[in-house]
Parts: C-alpha cells; structure tokens; sequence
C-alpha cells in the first residue's frame, strides 16, 4: 500500500514538472527590465472610437527581431475600435534586443470631461511601455431639417 | 426687439407715443401681450410752471438669453426746467422666464452732472452673466474721453465696471438722434469685440474708427485695429474659434473683409464687394456691378460663443441635453440605416468630388472616407432611438453624432461604455415624410424626409463631422453654421446623393 502511495506520488510529480515546462515554454514572464523603448512613435486617439466615446486599455504584444525592430504585433486584449491603430502604432517602435525577442505595450485611452479647444489628443510614455492617450471629448452635432 | 425660445416677441419702444408700455412682451402668433408685465419706472419732467410730471424713461434694446431670461436696460431721469438732468440712474432689468415671478432689477450707474446715461447693448455670456454698456451723453459742452462704460453682471450683482477701449472726439447721431452705440460680440475664452464703426475721429490720433478686443470680466484690452481714415467705416462680422475675428472695411462703398488672429494681426481679403455678409464657412454674398454676387473666400469658422454676431447668433446660446429613448440597434431602422452608409461606401469612389472631399477631412487621421464608413459599419457604431432635448422630443433632429454633450456630460440613453458614434432619430424625417403633423425637408435641395436622398445627405453630413472635414462647423443649435455644412455637402456631394438609387 506504501509502495503504491509513493507510485502515485512519483507520478503527480513527474505531472507537475512536466506542466511547468510546457508553461515555460510557452508563457513566460516578461520582466520590465527587459523592455528598452528605444524609439516610440506617437499616436492620436482612434477617431471613430473618439467620436463614440470608447475608453479602455489595449494590451500589444510584439515579436523582435536581432535588431530589436518589431517583426509581429499581437493584441492580447482591448475594445475592437481601438485595436487597429493600437497594432499599427506598435509597429512602429524600436526596442532594445533581449534574450526572449518580444515585448508588451500597453495602451491606455481616456476621454476626460476637459476642454481642449482644437487639440483632438494628447500622447505620453509613462513607465517602460506604458502609452496613455488621453483625448478630447466629441460634442454632439445635431442635424436637423426645415420647414417649407 | 429679440425673440423669446418660446416665440415670445420683446419690444422695447424708446419713448412710446403710442399709449402703449416702453417694454412688451408678446405672444408671436397674435400680438397680444403675454399676462400682467413688469413696467418701466418713469422719469419725472419739470414743466415751465414749476410743476412736475412723469414722462419716459430712455430704454435699450433687448436681449433674450439662452435661459429665457429677458435682459433690458433703462435711465430714470429726473429732468428740471430749464431743461438740465439733476440725475440720471441707470438700470438692467432681468425677467426670468417664469411667468414675471422673478424680476431682479440692478443699479449700473447713476449721475447729477447734467449728463444722461443712454442705455446701450447687452452681450450674454452663456453662463447666466452679461455685459451692459452704456453711453455718457452731457446734455452740453464736450464729450468725455470714454463716453462708451460697460459692466458685467453675474447673477444680479455688478461684478465690475470699467470704460470700453474707445476714446471718440465726438459723437455720431443715429436716427433717433442719439449717440450710436458700439456693437459688441463675444468671442472664444470671454474675449469681446466691440467697434464704434461709424465713429468720425478718434482722439488717439484723429484717425477713424476702431475695431477692440477686451476681456470680458476685467474690460482688459487686448488688442486694438483702427482705420486709417475717418471715411472708412468698421463693421463686425462674425466671432471666430481661437478668439479670431471676422470684419470688414468700408471706404467708398466698397467692403474689404479682414480676419483678425487672436492678437490683433489682420490678414485683409484680397477681394473686395458691395455690402457683403457671410453666409456661413467661406460662402459670402453681396453685390457686384452687375448685380447680386456671391464669393467662395475666407473662411469663417463660428466661434461657439453664445453671441458670436451682431445680429444675436450664438452658437451654444441655448444648448440643453440631448437625450435618447428606446436606443436600439436592430430592426428594421438599423438595417435602414446600415443599407443607406453600405450604398454610399460602395459609390463614393466613383464619385470624386464627394470622396476626394471626405478624404481631405480623414487626412489627419490617415483615413478615407471610404474606410471610416467600412469602421462604422464594422464595429457597429450606429443605433436608432427617439432624440430629446431636456424634456421634449425633438422631431427636427434628424440624428447626431458623439456621445457628450456640450457640457461634457453623457449623453444618457446610449450604452454607458460608449460605442455608439451616431444616432438617428426614429421620430424625424429620416424615417418618416410627415413628423408631428407636418412635412420636413432637408438642405438647400429641399430633400423631403424618408427619401434615401435625405437620407444619404442626413450620413453624410454626420461623416462629415465625425472624420472630420476642414471647414466643416460645429452647428449644434446654429442655424447660421448647419446651413452653411449642408451647402458643402450639397456642392461636394449632390452628384452621389442624387445618383443612388
């Protein structure tokens, strides 16, 4: 019975090994020391989503060349409306070489209720990968008919 | 005279003759005056025997604000014999829209050196504040340096007073024999303009007229144009975003428009007409030598202040909250609409004028036309439901775009994550030929409601502002900037509107 115990045991642990290798392989974390923006490149608040008031965040992951030079971009999560520009952006950027090839931008869009006379959107890198796009609201525009 | 949103008529008569009151208030559909009203004091006359009695009081034009309240101002003089004002106090009078329970009366000036205080006019600063001027008129002898005063008035309370920027060697009579008054508008960041454009001489330098930018709360100047001759003549035509400015010069009869950046630098036309005006955007009219003329020059972009023209425009002037009721994004209205966008998707690029027009709009966000449709139909940014404002259905609003509202708050109705970029109004006439008992038409072309012309104009324009496109206005509750959108659609677009099918 001993001996059966410890088969089953051997075995759970050969289970959990393997599971963590796969994992590994697969899903690994991505420090933020190993993301160096060498050269990042600005962009304005998506209009269609500016225009129906769509905030949110998208999460961008991109594969590096040896250069550090974005082969692939990837969106992992956000609003379909801001997705696009998020992977066109990105495209654009330039990274440090590491040793796992990839790494992870992070878009942020807010539309506060603020007054920015003819600025649509304003665009800051905060952190390491952090993009926040902050935009200007879109009033409504009527359109209205006559009488004859 | 000013127009009430209610279609209240306000008449104010200087020195009514006619046994009628100096202020009415009237219903537009008959005439007939509007319940027991506020009255003028009266000013008291010493005739020669001595003895006293009531007489008119001076009284301005009036203004009517985006709330409803009327504005008006009036002197009570007390005018002895021989003719002489032993005082003159003057006053702006405030009714609110509520049935006359609410009259707030406030002291502007007041005066006992033999002079009068003529009511002048009243600028509202879209926040329940206004600017009154007046005029320092001595009954003899030489005119004061700054005979144009001004305060501003926020909730009933004079929050300051100052001179306007004007320093005349003389004044010019109107009609009625009393000194003609500066107009005033109000520009973008509480910036007002005011010209005293007939004005025969300046003591500045003895030159003509001015055209100033002051600020509204401190009377501040910012900057100041004046002619260069006293036959010219100074006209305001329109406010314009980033505190520009649109005027004109006359000399001879003919007007030369010049357009003001926000520190004065003046870029005049290089055209020249007879008593032109601006229709709206870069359409103007007037007259040539041969008649009627109309220009495509010089673009106008309305400032959205609540008084951005002499003749009492304003754009946010009375914005409420829009609304939507029973929002929706199926059905056979949706699949209306989504028909309507997919017909002009699919034309535009056979339409050059239209698409290169819509492109020109997209460039700064690197799209075309043609492809922020595909993301409108895409993504699914569109509904249907019944658009009110404030607490009535609005069978005029044929449909709008964005999500907030002017005073950056929600519009409620529509999902609270966002999403929807523009509504149309199931009630109005893009769905319907007839709403709330009578037949609605669209743009210059007279559209009429529920045909895919109107229909196709009604997308357009929406896309139009959503890209959008250079010179293409924000009219929200302006007459004058939503003709002048329709009219680029029409020249830009008419061809594919009129061709679909």
């Amino acid at each position: 019975m001993t001996k059966l115990l410890g088969v089953v045991l051997l075995l759970c642990l050969a289970l959990v090994v393997s599971t963590d290798y796969v994992a590994a392989s697969d899903d690994v974390t991505l420090n933020d020391k190993d993301i160096n923006v060498v050269h990042f490149e600005a962009m304005s608040y998506p209009q269609l989503a500016r225009v129906a008031h769509v905030q949110g965040v998208v999460v961008i992951r991109v594969s590096l060349d040896s250069e550090g030079k974005v082969e692939k971009a990837m969106a992992i999560s956000g609003r379909e409306e801001l997705i696009p520009d998020c992977l066109a952006n990105a495209k654009k950027w330039k990274f440090k070489p590491n040793r796992l090839k990839m790494a992870i931008l992070v878009y942020s869009f807010t539309l506060p209720p603020v007054d920015c006379g003819s600025v649509t959107s304003f665009f800051t890198l905060q952190g390491v990968n952090v993009a926040s796009i902050t935009g200007c609201p879109f009033v409504a525009t009527p359109t209205r008919s006559h009488s004859m | 005279m000013a127009i009430r949103g209610d279609g209240a008529v306000v008449i104010s008569a200087p020195g009514n003759t006619s046994g009628l009151p100096e202020l009415m208030i009237v219903d537009g559909q008959n005439g007939q005056l509007l319940g027991q009203q506020p009255s003028i004091p009266a000013s008291s006359y010493q005739l020669s025997n001595g003895s006293w009695v009531n007489g008119y009081s001076p009284i301005g034009p009036p203004i009517v604000d985006s709330n409803g309240s009327i504005y008006v101002e009036y002197e009570v003089d007390q005018i002895a014999y021989p003719p002489q004002v032993t005082s003159a106090t003057l006053y702006l009078m405030q009714i609110a829209d509520d049935q006359y329970n609410t009259v707030t009366t406030t002291q502007l000036s007041s005066t006992s050196s033999n002079e009068h205080l003529f009511p002048g006019r009243i600028v509202p600063d879209g926040q329940g504040g206004v600017l009154a001027t007046w005029v320092i008129a001595p009954s003899s002898g030489p005119i004061p340096t700054n005979p144009y005063q001004a305060a501003y008035v926020v909730s009933g309370s004079l929050t300051a007073s100052y001179a306007l920027p004007f320093t005349p060697t003389n004044f010019v009579l109107g009609p009625d024999g009393l000194p003609i008054k500066p107009t005033l508008i109000l520009g973008d960041n509480g910036t007002v303009f005011a010209t005293d454009g007939t004005s025969s001489g300046d003591s500045t330098n003895g030159e003509g007229p001015k055209i100033v930018a002051f600020a509204l709360a401190s009377g501040t100047l910012d900057w100041f144009y004046q002619a260069q001759s006293i036959q010219t003549t100074l006209g305001l035509v329109a406010a314009a975003t980033n505190t520009g400015l649109a005027a004109k010069s006359t000399s001879n009869g003919v007007d030369t428009v010049l357009s003001f950046d926000s520190s004065g630098n003046v870029t005049p036309s290089s055209w020249t007409g007879t008593d032109v005006s601006n229709f709206g955007g870069n359409y103007w009219l007037g007259y040539s030598a041969t008649g009627g003329a109309n220009y495509n020059a010089t673009p106008v972009e309305l400032s959205s202040s609540p008084f951005y023209g002499s003749d009492g425009n304003g754009g946010n002037a009375a914005v409420q909250d829009i609304s939507v009721q029973s929002f929706s994004q199926t059905g056979s209205n949706q699949t209306t609409i989504t028909n309507v966008l997919q017909e002009i998707k699919t034309a535009l690029p056979s339409y050059g004028a239209c698409n290169s027009w819509l492109n020109n709009g997209s460039q700064q966000n690197n799209l075309s036309g043609v492809s922020y449709i595909g993301q409108m139909l895409q993504s699914n940014t569109y509904g249907h439901g019944t658009i009110y404002v404030g607490t009535n259905i609005r069978y005029d609003i044929w449909a709008f775009s964005g999500a907030t509202n002017p005073d950056h708050t929600m519009i409620s109705g529509l999902p609270t994550n966002g999403g929807i970029s523009m509504v149309v109004n199931d009630v109005a006439g893009f769905f319907n030929a007839t709403a709330n008992g009578g037949a609605y038409y669209l743009g210059p072309r007279n559209y009429p409601g529920d045909s895919l012309r109107a229909q196709a104009m009604v997308l357009i324009h929406e896309v139009a502002h959503q890209l959008p496109v250079p010179g293409f206005q924000a009219d929200n509750n302006n007459n004058k900037a939503e003709k002048a959108n329709n009219k680029m659609v029409d020249i830009n677009c008419r061809q594919l509107i009129e061709a679909l099918q």
